[in-house]
């Protein structure tokens, strides 16, 4: 069950599938509005041009996220992160580790 | 000779006189043996059994539409998840679309920058909408 960390050279959480997926509840509770405005952005205009900016407003919250998430609890993400990795993405198959990191990580 | 001798009764005149000496009942007969079906006739009746039948069958039912319940909840719990994470995905791939774009815009500057009238980047389309590029690959590196 060994992989690549949760987190590159300088601590930061890597945007993988895994973790994505683990931090999903997280995102779209504290970056809903970010992302809301994106999708409203893209449903006028389709063009990646025109929305630039609303994009990076929501990559600066999902990974300022990621990082707070990694850091209030290191071992509890680590382990589900892994188990998803492990997994593929399967929620019902790490539910015990999804309890733990979202009592440990503010129940939303 | 034998059989005289086995099967003798004292005074017999001749050997036509032997008493028969045979496998038998035992004196006042055997006893009396049922030979005679007995299948009784009770147990559920016919409505009895339908009902049972179709509870059986309404139950399985039920526990189709719970756990069909149950899946609809997890299928819903990957969906939501893969909806919250959409807009960051997307806009690292229009980051990442937009810088290829502008090199490629060079380029078309480069090559057509003699030919009158040519608008660099200018739509082939009329809709007025903006269409992604469909001239050959994407992202020939990953190809």
């Amino acid at each position: 069950m060994q992989m690549a960390s949760t987190v590159d050279a300088s601590g930061n959480p890597i945007p993988s599938s895994s973790v994505l997926m683990a931090s999903s509840k997280h995102i779209g509770i504290r970056c809903h509005s970010e992302n809301f405005e994106f999708l409203k952005c893209k449903k006028k205009d389709q063009n990646p041009e025109k929305c630039l900016d609303k994009g990076r407003d929501v990559t600066r919250c999902v990974l300022g996220l990621l990082k707070d998430l990694h850091q209030k609890c290191t071992n509890e993400m680590n382990d589900y992160v892994g188990c998803m990795y492990y997994h593929t993405n399967e929620f019902d198959l790490c539910r015990k580790e999804q309890q733990a990191f979202e009592q440990k990580c503010s129940l939303e | 000779m034998t059989e005289a001798t086995i099967r003798n009764k004292p005074g017999m005149a001749s050997v036509k006189d032997m008493p028969v000496l045979q496998d038998g009942p035992p004196p006042g007969g055997f006893a009396p043996v049922r030979f005679a079906r007995r299948i009784p006739n009770k147990g559920p009746g016919a409505v009895a059994i339908f009902l049972t039948a179709f509870g059986a069958f309404s139950w399985g039912m039920y526990q189709v539409g719970q756990g069909n319940k149950i899946r609809r909840a997890l299928k819903e719990e990957k969906y939501a998840a893969r909806r919250s994470i959409l807009p960051v995905l997307q806009a690292e791939e229009d980051e990442r679309f937009v810088r290829e774009w502008h090199k490629y815009l060079e380029y078309e500057a480069e090559v057509m920058k003699d030919v009158p009238g040519w608008k660099v980047g200018e739509s082939v389309y009329n809709s007025g909408r903006w269409v992604p590029p469909a001239s050959g690959e994407l992202r020939p590196d990953v190809w």
